[in-house]
């Protein structure tokens, strides 16, 4: 425990060292300054507005790509067709930057709606990847002593299939919560929906608040971190609750 | 009654069984003994239905319910015993009956709650027999079952099997000619690869 702490005083150190050598409160704030900026910040009622807008959005977009990617899994272990179908699909979504998607988004959509569909997009291919990767491990001893004891679906998903899914699903959340951050971040960023934290992390830049675009960055990563902590908690709950 | 006539069974240009007829009739016990790799596992999967052979037929299993005792065990690992065995029992079966059977074997405490990755290898074997052999069935396929267990918890569990073939149609898999005679089977030698 001692460690991690020491080493995160030593990058602390470092950074407010850089800013001092700086010198310079728009090219470089320190942590002490970006501390008390969110201090400042967490005690306004926008703050808060801004944080639940956005974490609202970019959690619908996750929570919608885990079940919809779950769902394409399925369909890609379903048969060789509807793999070949879905492949496609996925392949090109991951090579798609994803500015363009952005950038298309905002000419069809409402921007308002933007964080959530461009973190859903994002995650899905993660959480498909994962999932489909997940189906095809399944322990075949398994699934034929489920065969030949003739187990109900309802009683094969839950004994076999969902904890054998568990970990390649918490996996693909892990890397996807972070992913689904990043993009509906740059997407807020991008198409400035009013009164989204993308939006004060733009003004931030415009008006040259240093410490305003590190504090907000200060937020979101501590909310993507706390997202994905909240979302393996509940599975870890799940896998409990399978085994009682 | 189940019949294989000339029933085949090869994996590539691995042949495993070679030209086997058998019949198996209702209710009664039928031991397979014979070397490694002769073929014993297999002819219990295609019973299960879980092969086909590559030439020959079997007739007989047609709407029948096959359970087994597989020789790997194959419980779900995070479930306790309770879990497993009533994992195939129709949702009607009272638990205090599962209990009471797993009891029987000689699981007591807290091994029947907790997940059976944490049991021993003897017990998860009694888990496994227990549950193939409380599972609604017409065949019953046993590889093996006594495998692992010591003298004590094999005899006690030999003697619960016995108590709970009823009317099976049951192909017992086994090096041990003593468990053939114990379970009152009609015993089959498989030849060697």
């Amino acid at each position: 425990m001692a460690r991690p702490l020491l080493a995160i005083a030593f990058w602390l150190a470092v950074w407010q060292g850089a800013s001092l050598a700086v010198g310079s409160h728009v090219l470089l704030v320190g942590p002490y300054e970006v501390a008390v900026r969110l201090t400042e910040l967490i005690h306004t009622a926008d703050f808060w507005a801004a944080v639940w807008l956005t974490f609202g959005r970019i959690t619908l977009g996750f929570v919608l790509a885990a079940v919809v990617g779950v769902l394409l899994a399925a369909l890609s272990a379903a048969s060789d067709w509807t793999e070949a179908l879905i492949a496609p699909l996925i392949a090109t979504i991951r090579a798609t930057p994803v500015v363009s998607f952005i950038i298309l988004l905002l000419i069809w959509a409402n921007s308002s709606q933007l964080a959530t569909i461009v973190s859903f997009i994002m995650t899905v291919p993660i959480i498909h990847g994962t999932v489909y990767s997940g189906i095809l491990a399944r322990p075949k001893p398994l699934l034929e002593m489920a065969s030949v004891f003739r187990l109900p679906r309802w009683r094969r998903i839950t004994a076999i299939d969902v904890p054998a899914l568990l970990p390649y699903f918490a996996a693909g959340c892990r890397t996807g919560v972070g992913l689904a951050w990043k993009s509906g971040i740059a997407a807020e960023v991008i198409g400035l929906p009013t009164g989204t934290i993308g939006e004060r992390l733009y003004q931030g830049r415009i008006y040259l608040e240093t410490a305003d675009v590190f504090a907000w960055t200060v937020v979101v990563v501590l909310l993507a971190f706390a997202s994905e902590k909240a979302l393996l908690w509940l599975l870890a709950r799940l896998e409990r609750r399978l085994s009682a | 009654m189940i019949t294989l006539t000339s029933v085949t069974k090869a994996f590539g240009s691995l042949v495993v069984l070679r030209d086997l007829s058998l019949t198996l009739a209702p209710g009664t016990v039928t031991a397979v003994l014979g070397a490694n790799g002769s073929g014993k596992t297999t002819l219990g999967r295609l019973l299960l239905g879980l092969e086909t052979p590559t030439s020959g037929t079997i007739s007989g299993l047609s709407g029948l319910r096959g359970a087994a005792v597989f020789q790997d065990n194959r419980l779900a690992s995070h479930l306790s015993a309770v879990g497993n065995v009533r994992l195939v029992l129709p949702r009607s079966a009272p638990r205090s009956s599962v209990d009471d059977e797993l009891q029987a074997v000689g699981l007591v405490g807290d091994s029947l709650t907790k997940p059976v990755r944490s049991l021993s290898g003897g017990q998860r074997r009694r888990v496994a027999i227990v549950r193939g052999l409380l599972a609604p069935s017409d065949v019953l396929v046993l590889d093996e079952p006594f495998t692992g267990l010591d003298t004590d918890a094999k005899a006690a569990t030999l003697a619960w099997v016995r108590a709970r073939l009823e009317d099976r149609t049951t192909l017992l898999i086994t090096h041990d000619p003593a468990e053939a005679e114990f379970l009152g089977a009609t015993v089959v030698r498989l030849p060697a690869p």
